[in-house]
C-alpha cells in the first residue's frame, strides 16, 4: 500500500491544505500562526509517535487518551502541591509509570491472550479511574513555569518548544524503527507474528516493549500538554486515542502492521491538526467538524487502498 | 451444504464458563447483600443490562463475520436521537416511526459501513471509527443537547417493567441464533468469518454478505437506542458512548473470537449480566463511582482473560492430541 511516490503526495496534500486555509482565512499562513499549529499538532505527535509503534507491531493502543489525561492531571497536581521540588524528580516518576501501565498493556495481550482492543480499553478504564480517585474529581494545582515553557513556548515568537521535543521524539523513533534490531524484530512480529517467532523473535518481549514505549509517549504528551493548558483538565486527552489512530493510518501505516513509518504519522498528524483549525476558524459547530473529520479520513484510506489495489 | 439441526447450535466451553461466571458472581452478590437480593434491584440490573445486550449482539454478529464495529456507539446515538425528534416530529401519528425511521436508518448506517469494508476491502477498524464520526456528527446536529421527550405510555410499555425487557432480549438472542445456525445468509457470515479466501472458492458473496451483517447490526444496534430513549424518556447524543467498547468486551466474553468465525450470541446474555452484576454489586456496597472505573477494567480484562483462558486449554488439547 505505501508506494514510492507516497510521501510527495502526502506533502503535496498538506499544501493544498494550507492553500485552502490561506484562502478561508487570509493570514492562516503567518509564520507566527503556523508556529501556534504546529504547537498544536505537537501534542498529537507525541501519541501518534507510540501509536505507531503499537499499529506497526500489529495492534492497538486505545488507553492513550487515558494517558494522556493522567499525565495532565498528575503533573498539574504534583508540580502544584511541590512547587519547590525540581521538575524531573516529579516528573521522572510519572514517566515510569507510563512505561509500567503499558508494560502491563502487552502484558496482558501476550500473557493472557487479550485482545489488544479489549487489553488498552480496559487499561483505560483503570487509569481514568486512578486519576480521578487521585484528584478527587476535581482537578487542581497547575503547571510550574519549566513545564509551561517546554507547553507553550514559541521561540523568536515561531517555533514552538514542543515542536522541537516533537522533532527530537520522532528522530528517535524512526531510529530505533530502522537502525536498530529492535525496530527490525518490530516490524518482522507485524509482518507475520508467527513467522518471526519462528525465526528466533521474542515476540512477547517485542510487544511488552513496544506497549510500554507507546504508554511513555502518551504521558508525555499529557505532561507536556500541562504546559500549554496550565492547570489540569479531566478528559482533555479523550480525543487523542482516536486521532491518533487516524494520523497513523492516514500517514500510511497498515492497520494490520508490519508497513509504515513515523514520518507519516507526524504528516498525517499535522493534516488532522490543520483541518481542525480550519474548522475552527470557520465555526463549524462540533456536529460538522465530526462529520467532516469522518469523511477526510474516509476519503483518504479509500485513496490509498485505491493506489495499492493497482 | 449439510443440514443443521436444533442440537447443533453450538454451546460451547465458553459459553459455558460465561454463564459459570455469572452464577457464582450472582451466588456471591446475593449473599454478601440483602438489598441486591430485592426484586426492585432485580428489575433495575435487568433494565441497565439490556441495551447493552442488545448491542452485544449486534456486536457478536460482526465479529463473526471477521470484522468489528465500532460505530456501534454512535449508531445507538443516532437512533435515540431520531426516535425522540420524530415522535415530537410527528405528534401521536408518529408512534410507528418512532421505530420504523429509526430501524431504518440504523440498517443504512450499518449498510454503508458494510459496502465500504466489503467492496473498496477497507479495513474495518478504520471505516467504522471513521463512520462513527460521521454518525456522531449527525446526531449532534439533530439534538446538540440532551432533552426531548417520548411518549410516556410507550415508554412504559417498553422500559416501565422487567417483563417486556426480557422478552425483547431474549427473543432478539433466540431469532439470531436461529438466523445464524439454519439460515444460508447466516451460515454465510460463519464462512466469512473463518476465511474469506475459502468463502471465495465456496461461491459466497463476500460483499454481500458483509453488507448484511453490517447491516443487521446497524438495525439491531437501533434497537437499543430507541430503548434507551423509552427508558430515559428523552434523548441523549451521546447516550451510545460507552457502549463500543463495552460491547466488543461482551461479545468476547460471550464466546465469540475477535478472528471471527467462532462462537454465537447465545453467550452475550450471560457476558452482559456479567458486566452490569459487577457494577450493581459495587454501587451496593457504597464503593465510590471512581473506584468503579478500575473495577470495570479490571473485570474485563479477568473476565476475557478467564474465558480466553479456556480456549486456550482447548486448543492445546486438540494440538496434544
Amino acid at each position: 500500500m505505501l508506494k514510492k511516490r507516497f510521501y510527495p503526495f502526502l506533502l503535496f496534500l498538506l499544501v493544498i491544505l494550507l492553500l485552502a486555509a490561506e484562502l478561508l482565512s487570509p493570514g492562516f499562513v503567518r509564520p507566527r500562526h503556523l508556529g501556534v499549529v504546529l504547537r498544536q499538532a505537537a501534542f498529537l505527535g507525541f501519541v501518534g509517535v507510540g501509536q505507531t509503534l503499537v499499529i506497526l507491531s500489529g495492534g492497538i493502543d486505545l488507553s492513550v487518551g487515558s494517558l494522556v489525561t493522567a499525565g495532565n492531571i498528575f503533573t498539574c497536581e504534583l508540580l502544584g502541591r511541590n512547587p519547590d521540588l525540581s521538575p524531573p524528580l516529579v516528573l521522572i516518576p510519572l514517566l515510569v509509570m507510563g512505561v509500567l501501565i503499558g508494560m502491563i498493556n502487552g502484558l496482558g495481550i501476550t500473557m493472557l491472550h487479550i485482545p489488544p482492543l479489549i487489553m488498552t480499553f480496559a487499561m483505560g478504564s483503570i487509569v481514568d479511574g486512578m486519576t480521578l480517585i487521585y484528584c478527587g474529581g476535581s482537578a487542581a494545582g497547575y503547571a510550574t513555569p519549566p513545564i509551561q515553557y517546554l507547553g507553550s513556548k514559541l521561540l523568536f515568537g515561531v517555533i514552538p518548544v514542543n515542536f522541537l521535543l516533537w522533532m527530537v521524539l520522532l528522530g528517535g523513533s524512526t531510529f530505533l524503527l530502522n537502525r536498530t534490531t529492535f525496530g527490525r524484530k518490530l516490524f518482522a512480529v507485524g509482518t507475520n507474528e508467527i513467522a518471526a517467532y519462528v525465526s528466533g523473535v521474542n515476540v512477547k518481549k517485542v510487544k511488552i516493549y513496544t506497549y510500554g514505549l507507546s504508554g511513555l509517549c502518551a504521558i508525555f504528551a499529557g505532561m507536556i500538554l500541562a504546559g500549554y493548558t496550565q492547570t489540569g483538565f479531566l478528559g482533555i486527552g479523550n480525543e487523542y486515542t482516536l486521532s491518533s489512530i487516524a494520523a497513523t493510518v492516514i500517514g500510511g501505516t497498515a492497520i494490520t502492521g508490519g508497513r509504515g513509518g513515523e514520518i507519516g504519522t507526524a504528516i498525517g498528524a499535522l493534516i488532522l491538526i490543520i483541518i481542525q483549525s480550519i474548522l475552527t476558524v470557520l465555526r463549524i459547530p462540533e456536529s460538522g467538524r465530526k462529520i467532516v473529520e469522518g469523511l477526510v479520513i474516509l476519503l483518504l484510506i479509500n485513496a490509498y487502498f485505491e493506489r495499492g489495489k493497482k | 451444504m449439510r443440514e443443521y439441526r436444533w442440537f447443533d447450535v453450538p454451546v460451547n466451553r465458553k459459553i459455558l464458563v460465561a454463564y459459570l461466571v455469572l452464577a457464582g458472581l450472582y451466588a456471591i452478590s446475593a449473599l454478601i447483600s440483602p438489598s441486591f437480593r430485592t426484586f426492585v434491584n432485580f428489575k433495575h440490573l435487568l433494565l441497565q443490562t439490556t441495551p447493552l445486550i442488545i448491542v452485544g449482539v449486534a456486536q457478536s454478529l460482526v465479529m463473526l463475520s471477521g470484522g468489528v464495529d465500532l460505530s456501534v456507539g454512535a449508531i445507538m446515538s443516532l437512533a435515540n436521537v431520531v426516535a425522540v425528534q420524530s415522535w415530537k416530529g410527528m405528534g401521536n401519528i408518529g408512534f410507528i416511526y418512532l421505530f420504523l425511521i429509526p430501524l431504518g436508518l440504523g440498517a443504512l448506517a450499518g449498510g454503508i459501513n458494510g459496502l465500504l469494508i466489503g467492496k473498496r476491502n477497507l479495513p474495518p477498524i478504520i471505516v467504522t471509527l471513521a463512520t462513527s464520526s460521521i454518525f456522531w456528527g449527525f446526531a449532534l446536529l439533530l439534538m446538540p443537547t440532551p432533552g426531548g421527550s417520548m411518549p410516556p405510555s410507550l415508554a412504559l410499555i417498553l422500559a416501565g417493567g422487567s417483563l417486556v425487557p426480557t422478552i425483547i432480549f431474549c427473543s432478539l438472542v433466540f431469532l439470531v441464533t436461529f438466523f445464524l445456525q439454519f439460515t444460508e445468509a447466516g451460515r454465510g457470515i460463519y464462512v466469512v468469518g473463518s476465511g474469506e479466501e475459502v468463502a471465495r472458492l465456496l461461491g459466497i458473496n463476500i460483499i454481500r454478505v458483509k453488507v448484511y451483517t453490517y447491516a443487521l447490526a446497524g438495525l439491531i444496534t437501533s434497537l437499543a437506542g430507541i430503548f434507551m430513549a423509552a427508558r430515559m424518556f428523552s434523548g441523549d447524543p451521546m447516550v451510545g458512548q460507552p457502549y463500543v467498547l463495552d460491547s466488543m468486551a461482551v461479545a468476547v466474553i460471550g464466546g465469540t473470537s475477535v478472528n471471527g468465525g467462532e462462537g454465537g450470541v447465545l453467550g452475550v446474555i450471560g457476558a452482559a449480566f456479567i458486566f452490569n452484576l459487577l457494577n450493581n454489586i459495587l454501587n451496593m456496597l457504597g464503593v465510590s463511582t471512581f473506584y468503579q472505573f478500575v473495577a470495570k477494567g479490571i473485570i474485563v480484562i479477568a473476565a476475557v482473560a478467564i474465558t480466553q483462558g479456556s480456549s486456550l486449554i482447548k486448543d492445546q488439547n486438540k494440538t496434544l492430541s
